[in-house]
């Protein structure tokens, strides 16, 4: 055990002398993946999306998803969920029925994010309080356009903003 | 305008929640879509409401009476106008496509900090902070339509200044008003561990609310406001059982 903490901080003390090689300027980060073209970024956040509101739909139903809805979230998206779920619990109430993307357009891509305009269709879901009655907001918008911004990460992409989009590409 | 604006309020009241198509920068995901909390975002620090409306230019629909948007021109029936042309060689101007989205945006009032004793405080003895806020109401108008917003404090978190912080549920009280003696343990003391002089600062944290005049939605999140600057001067009290008072013994102990 000793002699592998000796090996590690030997290798870190040898990164560092490396480092110190050089001209002082900092190493690129190699933690971007980088996509080969803007239809890659845009395809690949496609995925990260669907494949987060599937893992919505699917803790709506009490199904345990293998990666959790909150996992393809960062930063102020997280943020914005977790006030959504204390707000969803101070009430007691509980949302049943599937989201659905109805439209998904990439807008640009950069190196460090991806930002896409997407549909969510919220039409088939319904807000239950506590007792189990219907307490779906009358007025609330069930298609909404939203901006999306993606970041990358270890774990692939992840949704690092969601925001009502100024323009709508909800049919 | 005016009369686009009388074509469009009525969306707005009967549903002042509807995203429609564009809105300012409200924080939404699929989540609070669902649960209908779109339209009202949580920056930190304020609440803004936004709403919008869209008004398509297919089958203008002018409204009956005149305003500022140009002046009327007899016609049979709206019915009967296609685009531009009426029958008759009347004509009536199509309204634009417009989208009309405004945003009211809502800060809740800085909460008042004191402490006592008042500026001082005595290392390793309760120094006792007190925060006041209260629950606030402000009123605006989203599309000349009124909209109220409730702050309620439900937390303070307090920094006193040397690294230490605690978050109570209540701002806290004078030693008199809680029947305690000085000096001793609140739910928002501090004890100092050393010497100095220590600025203490006080976020709270607000539930938010709005109302459109159909009831209370509560605001994901919380709202905070925080003050700052209570100085506090901690000193260091020795105690010493003395004989004679400092006037009579200037040499004495502490003298």
């Amino acid at each position: 055990m000793i002699i592998r903490r000796v090996a590690v901080v030997g290798i870190v003390l040898a990164g560092m002398l490396a480092l110190g090689g050089c001209d002082g300027s900092p190493a690129p980060a190699a933690s971007t993946p980088p996509f080969a073209s803007e239809e890659e970024a845009f395809a690949a956040a496609e995925e990260t999306y669907r494949a987060y509101v599937d893992a919505l739909n699917a803790e709506r139903s009490k199904v345990q998803p293998a990666r959790g809805s909150r996992d393809y979230l960062t930063g102020a998206a997280l943020k914005e969920d977790l006030g959504t779920d204390d707000i969803l619990a101070e009430r007691g109430w509980t949302i049943i029925g599937e989201s659905h993307i109805t439209g998904f357009t990439g807008e640009k891509s950069t190196s460090n994010s991806v930002g896409a305009l997407v549909c969510v269709d919220a039409s088939a879901t319904r807000v239950l309080d506590a007792t189990g009655q219907d307490v779906t907001p009358p007025d609330r918008d069930v298609r909404t356009s939203l901006v999306v911004e993606f970041v990358p990460s270890e774990s692939g992409l992840l949704i690092a903003h969601s925001a009502i989009a100024e323009e709508s590409i909800c049919e | 305008m005016r009369m686009i604006a009388t074509a469009l309020l009525a969306g707005v009241l009967l549903s002042p929640f509807a995203g429609g198509p564009a809105v300012a920068a409200a924080s939404c995901g699929p989540k609070a879509q669902s649960a209908g909390l779109c339209s009202v975002s949580n920056s930190g620090s304020q609440v803004d409401v936004s709403g919008t409306q869209h008004q398509p230019a297919a089958n203008p629909r002018p409204p009956s009476g005149d305003g500022p948007g140009g002046p009327s021109t007899p016609r049979d029936s709206a019915d009967d106008c296609e685009g531009i042309e009426c029958r008759g060689g009347y004509a009536v101007e199509g309204l634009p496509d417009v989208t009309l989205a405004d945003l009211a945006s809502f800060v809740p009032a800085r909460p008042t900090l004191t402490g006592e004793p008042d500026g001082v405080g005595v290392v390793g003895m309760p120094t006792n902070l007190v925060a006041r806020a209260t629950e606030q109401r402000i009123t605006g108008t989203l599309f000349d339509f009124d909209v109220v917003v409730r702050f309620v404090p439900t937390g303070f978190r307090f920094a006193y200044g040397d690294g230490a912080s605690r978050t109570a549920s209540t701002g806290g009280a004078s030693w008199s008003a809680l029947s305690q003696a000085d000096f001793t343990p609140t739910p928002t003391s501090h004890v100092y561990e050393r010497r100095g002089t220590f600025r203490a600062s006080v976020t709270v944290l607000y539930s938010a609310a709005v109302d459109f005049g159909g009831g209370w939605r509560p605001v994901p999140g919380v709202v905070e406001a925080t003050t700052s600057g209570y100085g506090i001067r901690v000193v260091e009290v020795h105690t010493a059982l003395v004989v004679k008072t400092c006037i009579e013994n200037p040499g004495g102990p502490g003298c």
